[in-house]
């Protein structure tokens, strides 16, 4: 059967593909805002903290689960947790389709801004211009529209060709390819003058940072945000991994990777801003523009004041895009997987889920407050999936998980149970300190109306649809358990 | 740039090419 066939060609095929999944927009354009707002080289001590105890763990526990089942999200819940629980496979899986539909949206604004940099770039241009050029874009729903469907018609290319075919061979052509324009935009940057004040920004240590709480909870939110931890992602790519496949190097090497990126497009952004802008209160002040007023007006003004400043700017945005679209392919790949689970095959799989993807991606692209909106209630969503996974491990055994599915043959060393059990029964805490912490935040915005389904980013909203998953995967439970094939682990009860 | 700031970029950009070259190296061995 042709799932069953399905294998990465090599451990090295594997890796360069999860280090796709895990390097994305948020590295390029969520690490820099939200290092340099958060104590610089304060930020970088607690995110490697979290990278190591939450994201590394979290990555080992989808990997056990992938390869222990052999199924996607759906199944691999339902034999891991136990038949009452699919329903959260079901969530994890929603979540990340919801996710996939509003990333491409992303995915779009690069392509366009990329597609902006090599035919109608204009030279020193002010942000009265670029704030211009960028809300005539987002005004006109029609063209980001006809850009997400560009996007994720990519994807979808690559996804139907196959684990090998498409994803691993676009990914080793894809990861190398950002490394190198990472790499190279980086030296380009810090030879600009007046960088090393950015570098100074970005790594210099103020103790205060490291005893305030928002730093510690932006650090973890950052890590499950760009590793991709918690997603689901890993338990569908470690369906395809050889049976004595390593787990805790392989994870390590995703967490490691994936802050090598970050630290590279932060090597990059910060010094670049304050090279050049005028003062440091502009610099300061485009770094806190939000991720979107960073990128697409304020970066992108500085980028027309370069000598080939298009040049730059084309291969800046072709590196956002180039991130975004290997993140994508897991995203379609999580649904992809659990409808080949029950009985579709891929190409039809990968049609229809990137046709839906299409459709509810719609809605994203129609206004940037339905972007955010969807943004802030998914990101949320991915934290509360982590959850999940985490509790599926409890439920199996955490001792029983580390002993028997991580600590085996192949693997390069073992984890001591101080790291992984700690870890493992701390994440639970972390998720509940992280979305208790957000949804504070949230009611001091709006204050008055905190539970209106309707607003763009209040608890309201965010419970109001993750209601509504979760009532339909209860609903479908039974469906689930049924129309799923059966894995290795897969119980013969029914 | 300080000193500070400066041992805080060389310990952090050594530290994790350093831990991703030694993980490297273990998937190279182990191959």
């Amino acid at each position: 059967m042709e799932i069953k066939n399905e294998q990465w060609s090599s451990r090295a095929g594997y890796i360069i593909a999860a280090l796709g999944m895990c390097i994305g927009t948020g590295n390029v354009w969520r690490f820099p805002r939200v290092c340099a707002a958060n104590g610089g080289g304060s930020f970088i001590i607690a995110w490697t903290i979290a990278m190591l105890i939450y994201a590394v763990p979290l990555l080992m526990s989808e990997m056990v689960l992938g390869k222990k089942t052999r199924l996607g999200t759906i199944g691999s819940f339902r034999d891991f947790m136990g038949k009452k629980f699919t329903w959260m496979g079901f969530f994890v899986g929603a979540v990340c389709f919801m996710l996939m539909s509003y990333y491409c949206v992303v995915m779009a604004y690069c392509v366009k801004y990329f597609t902006l940099s090599i035919t109608n770039f204009v030279p020193n241009m002010d942000t009265t211009t670029t704030t211009a050029i960028w809300n005539g874009f987002i005004g006109n729903s029609w063209e980001v529209i006809a850009f997400h469907f560009i996007c994720i018609g990519l994807g979808c290319l690559v996804v139907y060709r196959g684990v090998t075919k498409g994803i691993e061979k676009w990914c080793k052509i894809l990861v190398p390819l950002l490394f190198i324009i990472l790499i190279g935009m980086a030296i380009y940057a810090n030879l600009l003058k007046g960088s090393s004040a950015g570098l100074q920004y970005m790594f210099s240590i103020d103790p205060a940072y490291l005893f305030n709480s928002t730093t510690w909870l932006n650090a973890f939110v950052q890590a499950a945000w760009s590793t991709g931890a918690g997603w689901g992602f890993i338990i569908v790519y470690s369906n395809y991994v050889k049976a004595k496949e390593d787990i805790p190097n392989n994870c390590m090497i995703m967490g490691i990777g994936d802050n090598i990126g970050a630290l590279l497009a932060g090597l990059t952004v910060i010094p670049a801003i304050f090279a050049l802008s005028p003062s440091v209160e502009i610099a300061t002040e485009a770094l806190g523009a939000g991720n979107y007023g960073m990128t697409f007006i304020y970066l992108y003004q500085l980028l027309s004041t370069m000598p080939a400043g298009n040049i730059i700017s084309a291969i800046f945005f072709f590196c956002l895009a180039a991130a975004a679209l290997t993140s994508v392919f897991p995203m379609i790949e999580v649904g992809v997987r659990s409808l080949m689970n029950m009985g579709i095959s891929r190409h039809k799989a990968t049609l229809g889920v990137c046709a839906a993807g299409f459709l509810v991606g719609c809605f994203s692209a129609w206004a940037i407050d339905n972007l955010n909106n969807q943004d802030w209630v998914w990101g949320m969503g991915l934290l509360v999936s982590g959850l999940f996974i985490s509790l599926a491990i409890i439920k199996y055994g955490v001792e029983k998980v580390r002993t028997e599915e991580i600590n085996v043959e192949g693997a390069d060393y073992y984890v001591g149970k101080w790291y992984f059990n700690t870890c493992i029964y701390l994440i639970p805490v972390i998720v509940i300190l992280m979305v208790g912490w957000w949804f504070i935040q949230s009611i001091g915005w709006y204050p008055d109306t905190w539970w209106s389904p309707f607003e763009v980013e209040n608890m309201g909203t965010v419970l109001f649809q993750f209601a509504i998953v979760i009532i339909i995967g209860l609903g479908l439970n039974k469906f689930f358990n049924r129309k799923t094939e059966k894995g290795p682990i897969s119980k013969d009860d029914d | 740039m300080t000193t500070g700031a400066l041992i805080m970029m060389i310990v952090v950009l050594v530290g994790y090419v350093a831990a991703f070259s030694f993980c490297t190296y273990l998937v190279m061995k182990n191959k």
